[in-house]
């Protein structure tokens, strides 16, 4: 950079390799500063989308205003295949306000002598009520493996979206456990 | 073809030289040279090379769509091809060439002996051998090439085979040698001018490249950052951009547009300045608008970094994101606008001829024009939801890229041949090049156009019945197109043997420095001692 204007006297050979090696330097900086902005793009982008309020879960925060006028009737149940399991709601009827967050348990035993996999898939009555019935946390989410003997609180976290039909009073959700120890024995 | 070529450089290099350089044979010295001029030399020849490759790909491509049905390669095999054509054709052909130019052109321009780090030049060009290499031999691999498309969205690029990593780390090399080839120019740029060469007087390809290697520095980085995170996503368990983990696919996007759209100014940027040195040349009037040139040059690199936006506008982006990210990209138009409103300004009443070097400068302002209309109906929101993702955006990008970057690196070999070699190319041949390439470019690619518009899907190698006929067409064109290009080579090789002797100024309105200093051929080692400008009316 020093050697740029008109006034310029023609610099020696070592000037001009030192004035090099000054602007190397400079240039060389650029390149990790620029891997640290892509790699804090990561939070950054989080951090954004929340400001800009353009992320799923500021969607969900807007959703679970409560709305304390009407309460749901919530019907817990359980049905095993093929699953030598023992598989209840330990709370079988709740009710609650569209827009609160609510927390139910399942409670599962292991009643054979071997560990096992089970996986949950659920079921709404009317049917129409899964669209507006939104999970947090559920043990249908993953598989589950219990040991010999096991038993295990499965918990399950959600909230009805107010925007569900004020014709749906009450809602049954079923959960019906499927064996797939050999399917993932195999995989 | 391909070892034809590389064969015949050593040796034409060997002999052209050997009389003023009593280094080691011309084996030895194609690995160990320092020479900003062989330098050049050899990225132009690779590039020679992997335009040929990428060249062959698309044919394949080309002839897996010439009817419905699957008939040439298979489907996987279809997609490995769309990618690596892209890779190669950016990473392998433009670029480098691009490189090759700036080597040998900017040490004359500004009356420098050699780049800044001749040694790091000779590294930037040797890293490219082993990456191409890791590239190509990918094909071969179980689970064959990236078949991801060349942006390597994930979930795709995270589940591919061993083929994925090994265009990643060509990717990484290709990102290292580009950014030391970079750090050599700007070095070059800033502290060895001659004596009077002020910054407002460097010629217009020298300010191009300046800013050009600042934007490669700026957004390699970034790319390497995101293929790293790519890399561990495959291999180490991390999940930035795994779902099931946490991570979000958008973020790679997001990721990978700030540095694809700055690349997309990388490989158009130089031959801006390659047009605004042959344009004013064969119009034998100055440059017009000169100043308005360097800063529309540097608007476009700067709004570069805040539109990449538009490339994912149907991800599910807010309408205030979208709207930013249109608003942005629009406005790009007026700096490009500028340049082409100069260029046209300075042909204006200039005693024009049309020699191969103008009929391809003026095909490119044609051609290129049109692929930024294109590019402005798809910033444009809803319009680009209907046809993102369609043979619109390919019509669009290949009428930018091939009219754009490869017609000014065909303008710009024309151009200069006379000067490097010291002979002139066949003119009758050259005009064939150019109307045989502008014939078949528009047969190419005019049709997909209409494919888009009709809704015809990218990277598929089959369709639907409707789209038979322009799909033909267009191949027909395509294969017009690549075997034309031979015309080139041929050209060039019949020009290094034995074209008739050059003038010392070839083109008699041509002002930059190795027009007005230097004999024809260029000696091996010039400007040792820099000329003084100062006072003189250097040239732009």
């Amino acid at each position: 950079m020093s050697v740029t204007t008109d006034e310029f006297d023609i610099a020696s050979p070592a000037e001009v390799r030192e004035s090099n090696a000054v602007t190397l330097r400079k240039l060389l900086l650029i390149v990790p500063v620029m891997l640290v902005f892509c790699f804090s793009l990561v939070p950054l982008y989080q951090k954004i989308c929340e400001v800009l309020g353009v992320t799923a879960t500021r969607a969900i925060a807007q959703n679970s205003q409560v709305d304390t006028s009407r309460l749901v009737k919530l019907d817990f149940d359980a049905t095993n295949r093929n699953l030598a399991w023992r598989f209840d709601p330990v709370d079988r009827h709740v009710e609650a306000h569209p827009g609160a967050i609510v927390t139910i348990n399942y409670r599962v035993t292991n009643m054979t002598d071997r560990v096992t996999t089970g996986r949950a898939t659920p079921s709404f009555g009317p049917s129409e009520a899964g669209l507006y019935f939104n999970k947090i946390e559920c043990f249908c989410f993953s598989n589950q493996t219990l040991q010999p003997g096991e038993t295990r609180d499965m918990p399950v976290t959600f909230f009805i979206d107010p925007k569900m039909p004020v014709a749906i009073e009450a809602i049954a959700l079923s959960y019906t456990m499927f064996d797939i120890t050999d399917a993932t024995k195999k995989s | 073809m391909a070892s034809a070529t590389t064969h015949d450089h050593a040796h034409g290099h060997g002999h052209g030289h050997d009389h003023d350089h009593h280094g080691p044979g011309p084996w030895t010295r194609i690995f160990t040279t320092t020479n900003h001029k062989d330098i050049g030399s050899m990225y132009l020849w690779f590039s020679l090379l992997m335009f040929f490759v990428g060249g062959a790909m698309a044919l394949l491509i080309r002839a897996e769509l010439f009817q419905p049905g699957l008939q040439v390669v298979q489907p996987e095999v279809f997609n490995s091809l769309t990618t690596v054509h892209a890779l190669v054709m950016i990473f392998g052909a433009v670029m480098p060439a691009f490189v090759g130019f700036a080597n040998w052109l900017i040490p004359l321009q500004i009356g420098a002996a050699d780049m800044a780090f001749p040694r790091m030049n000779n590294w930037s060009f040797w890293l490219m051998i082993p990456a191409t290499i890791l590239l190509m031999a990918s094909f071969f691999v179980p689970g064959g090439a990236a078949a991801s498309g060349w942006t390597l969205y994930p979930p795709l690029s995270t589940q591919g085979g061993i083929g994925v990593d090994m265009t990643i780390m060509a990717i990484h090399i290709l990102g290292a040698s580009s950014i030391m080839g970079s750090i050599n120019i700007i070095t070059t740029i800033l502290n060895m001018r001659a004596p009077g060469m002020t910054l407002m007087r460097m010629p217009m390809f020298v300010w191009t490249w300046l800013i050009t290697a600042y934007l490669i520095i700026a957004v390699m980085p970034v790319l390497a950052g995101c293929i790293t995170m790519l890399l561990t996503d495959r291999h180490f368990g991390t999940s930035f951009f795994n779902a099931a983990g946490g991570g979000d696919p958008t973020m790679f996007m997001h990721i990978f547009w700030f540095f694809g759209h700055p690349e997309v100014y990388i490989l158009i940027l130089p031959a801006f300045g390659i047009m605004s040195q042959i344009i004013p040349a064969f119009a034998r009037k100055p440059l017009f608008g000169y100043a308005s040139m360097v800063y529309a040059t540097a608007s476009i690199a700067i709004l570069s970094f805040i539109v990449w936006g538009h490339h994912m506008f149907t991800v599910g982006m807010p309408a205030a994101g979208q709207l930013f990210f249109m608003y942005a990209t629009m406005l790009i138009a007026v700096p490009t606008g500028v340049k082409i409103f100069n260029w046209i300004a300075t042909m204006w009443r200039g005693s024009i001829s049309f020699e191969t070097p103008m009929l391809f400068a003026i095909g490119f302002l044609c051609m290129f024009t049109l692929g930024g209309f294109s590019g402005l109906v798809l910033s444009i929101v809803p319009v680009d939801i209907t046809l993102h993702n369609t043979y619109y955006v390919v019509a669009h990008f290949h009428y930018v890229l091939f009219p754009g970057a490869i017609w000014a690196l065909m303008a710009g070999v024309y151009f200069w041949l006379p000067k490097w070699t010291g002979r002139m190319y066949n003119e009758t041949l050259g005009k064939w090049h150019f109307w045989l390439s502008a014939i078949s470019f528009n047969v190419t690619f005019f049709p997909q156009h209409f494919l888009g518009l009709a809704g015809m899907p990218r990277r598929i190698p089959d369709y639907a019945l409707q789209f038979a006929e322009w799909n033909m067409i267009s191949t027909i064109g395509a294969f017009a197109l690549g075997f034309s290009q031979l015309l080139f080579v041929y050209n060039v090789f019949s020009c290094i043997r034995s074209g008739e002797k050059a003038k010392e100024r070839q083109w008699d309105s041509a002002d930059s420095l190795e027009w007005t200093h230097l004999p024809s051929p260029v000696p091996y080692h010039t400007f040792e001692t820099p000329p003084d400008l100062r006072g003189t009316n250097a040239a732009h």
